[in-house]
């Protein structure tokens, strides 16, 4: 428990919480922010791609420029890229606290270099990292949700839990620990401090909240179960958790 | 906004597909081929592949000077060439071959091409793009991303497959980069879930919250990764909603067993399920491009190159046969279909001093369909397994003409294919278009 703290502001750092784009006067990681380039209107339409202005060249000081005279095309920035399958994995583990066991079985295909035939690692957001991504998920989601309940540890489920009556109906949480929980949730999976209020917090909250009707095949705990399950899918899945 | 629409009228089918391949039985042609779609499979031999016991080899008889057959050393069957005659013309065949003999009426053979390298990284990266790599690093688009782009691409859910090998989409949309797979067997796991799914009203809330939910990435990037996720989670969702799994596993299959001669469904790398599974790929229209290593075990700088060099490659070619095979049925002449096999260079023609042969640059290139004329296109020199310069209208040895470069291949299935092939930096062979 007592490095929880530590753990979420680590996390912070990993998956760099929300990131802005190049916009003028927006954060650039501590990079000044770069020129106008070819793809910025106003500074590529009197010289043209290939010569800079002064603002361009950073100034006259007399030293040759080692861009010679000016890159036709600037990168806007730092790229988005996605976590590669060690690190989403290692970060999975770290916000439900569960290994993935499959992991190694699955780790190729989720664009792990073997050194040997692929020597970098797949870093594209592509339909085979989407799905088994998905399926790391769901299997360490449930196992957090699982243990929380059967266990009394409180990964997923710290401001609201997953109580039957007697009578093995579902005692639903209150709406304001629903959203206290996925407050809670969006710092340790996103690194994102939200208000309680957030709308970002009410898709969520919606899932969690949504009228749950028993069957046969899956009572009213079990449902509990793989709705916040579901949360910390949808959370351990989300773009924001993706890349950095 | 990407769309499925086209595709999802074909898929509506696809279900029926499934129960019918898990039967064994040939699923119609009608649901194999969606709407007007090339299909391109570019498959691997890994390791360097030894051409005169297949692409380019020497009647013993003949007794060339420079090259040492080995002829003695090699295991039954593979010690004589066979001459075949396709593309009006007789040419020598290695024993490797013999299975594919069937096809020689669709089959075009690129030799004496100049890889530029022995390294087997360089010869990898070049073979991949077509296009010079820069040391090891590839230069370029992979070639099935190429064939893809070119493609009715939208009708497919996996557009641009990649088995075992990595690809490269510097200069086409997003959609149509190579979907990894590691193994072939990956295909099972791709097509269904691993992990016990959620109920579907958990699973549809979930959906919901997905799509109600935002990402704090700010709109200042170009690159924004969300429209690539909802592409990637679309698509996994619909391939999980046809319930495929039955289709990629050949465990009961006896009908596909036996066609593709497989010995262990579940082994990945075995070249008969590499096979199967392309084919099933493309014959339930989940794509329409599809790169895979197909065979392994080709780097035999020892005494095993008499004994493994041989079967291993003949297994890789039978297994192009059967998947040749299953390809014609639904497109006779190939004219849709483009089937290129290679490998990152071939063999030396002498034989070092541990019984094995090192690295060698002329190389030989195979080719069905694609929109070539069957035949052979150049040469190597025939004492000496040399590289030789030929005219580039006949493919014959010309003293005024060019050495084959692999860029030469990749420009020409482009053109062939109407592609634009500016990035090769070469003419297309235009002669050799049918």
């Amino acid at each position: 428990m007592n490095t929880q703290p530590l753990i979420i502001v680590s996390l912070g750092f990993l998956l760099t919480a929300c990131y802005e784009g190049i916009t003028p006067g927006a954060e650039t990681d501590g990079l000044d922010a770069p020129p106008s380039s070819a793809g910025d209107e106003a500074g590529a339409s009197s010289d043209g791609p290939g010569e800079g202005t002064d603002a361009d060249d950073g100034g006259d000081s007399g030293a040759p420029n080692p861009d010679g005279e000016g890159p036709a095309e600037l990168p806007q920035g730092r790229t988005i890229r996605r976590l590669t399958a060690d690190q989403y994995v290692r970060s999975l583990e770290k916000v439900t606290g569960q290994p993935w066991p499959d992991y190694e079985l699955y780790a190729a295909a989720m664009g792990k270099a073997d050194f040997a035939e692929i020597t970098e690692h797949d870093q594209t957001l592509s339909v085979t990292f989407e799905k088994f991504a998905n399926d790391a998920a769901i299997a360490t989601c449930r196992d957090a949700v699982d243990t929380d309940a059967t266990e009394g540890r409180d990964t997923i489920l710290r401001f609201a839990g997953i109580e039957t009556a007697p009578d093995g109906a579902l005692l639903p949480s209150s709406e304001a620990d629903v959203r206290a929980n996925i407050q809670y949730l969006f710092l340790r999976f996103l690194a994102d401090e939200v208000e309680l209020d957030s709308p970002l917090i009410d898709p969520w909250a919606e899932l969690v909240l949504a009228p749950i009707v028993p069957s046969e095949d899956l009572s009213a705990d079990a449902i509990g179960r793989e709705r916040w399950a579901a949360v910390c899918v949808g959370l351990a899945t989300h773009v924001d958790f993706l890349t950095y | 906004m990407h769309s499925f629409l086209k595709r999802r009228a074909f898929m509506m089918g696809l279900p029926a597909a499934a129960a019918a391949a898990s039967l064994g039985r040939h699923i119609s042609p009608v649901m194999a081929m969606p709407g007007d779609g090339h299909r391109f499979v570019s498959l691997y031999f890994n390791g360097a592949w030894d051409v005169l016991l297949s692409l380019d080899p020497r009647d013993p008889a003949s007794s060339p000077a420079g090259i040492d057959l080995g002829t003695d050393d090699l295991i039954a069957g593979y010690q004589e060439p066979d001459e075949w005659t396709f593309g009006g013309a007789s040419h020598l065949i290695g024993p490797a071959m013999v299975d594919l003999q069937r096809h020689a009426d669709v089959m075009t053979i690129f030799r004496g091409v100049n890889m530029n390298t022995v390294a087997h990284p360089t010869g990898r990266a070049y073979v991949n793009t077509w296009i010079p790599p820069a040391g090891v690093v590839p230069k370029g688009d992979s070639l099935g991303t190429r064939m893809a782009a070119g493609s009715n691409y939208e009708d497919f859910l996996l557009p641009n497959v990649s088995i075992g090998l990595p690809s490269f989409n510097h200069a086409f949309a997003p959609e149509v980069t190579g979907i990894g797979m590691g193994r072939s067997t990956d295909a099972t796991n791709l097509v269904e879930p691993i992990a016990t799914p959620f109920s579907s009203d958990t699973a549809a809330l979930l959906q919901q919250a997905r799509e109600q939910s935002q990402s704090c990435i700010g709109a200042g990037y170009s690159d924004h990764p969300t429209p690539k996720v909802n592409i990637a989670r679309e698509r996994v969702q619909e391939l999980l909603g046809m319930q495929l799994g039955a289709a990629f596993d050949f465990t009961s299959d006896e009908d596909i067993q036996g066609r593709y001669l497989i010995n262990n469904p579940q082994n990945g790398a075995e070249a008969g399920v590499v096979a199967a599974t392309i084919w099933r790929l493309l014959d339930l229209g989940l794509t329409t491009s599809i790169t895979a290593q197909l065979q392994a075990g080709l780097d035999t700088h020892d005494s095993r190159w008499a004994t493994n060099q041989g079967p291993r490659q003949r297994t890789g070619f039978r297994s192009i046969a059967a998947l040749l095979d299953d390809l014609r049925t639904t497109d006779p002449s190939l004219q849709n279909t483009t089937v290129i096999a290679h490998s990152e260079f071939a063999r030396t023609p002498n034989i070092n001093g541990r019984g094995g042969r090192d690295h060698w640059f002329a190389n030989s290139i195979l080719v069905f369909g694609g929109g070539l004329r069957p035949g052979v296109f150049g040469a190597t020199v025939p004492d000496t397994l040399g590289l030789t310069a030929v005219n580039l209208q006949t493919g014959l040895p010309d003293d005024a003409g060019e050495v084959i470069r692999p860029e030469h291949i990749g420009a020409t299935l482009a053109h062939a294919r109407g592609l634009d092939y500016g990035d090769f930096r070469v003419d297309p062979l235009t002669h050799w278009i049918a």
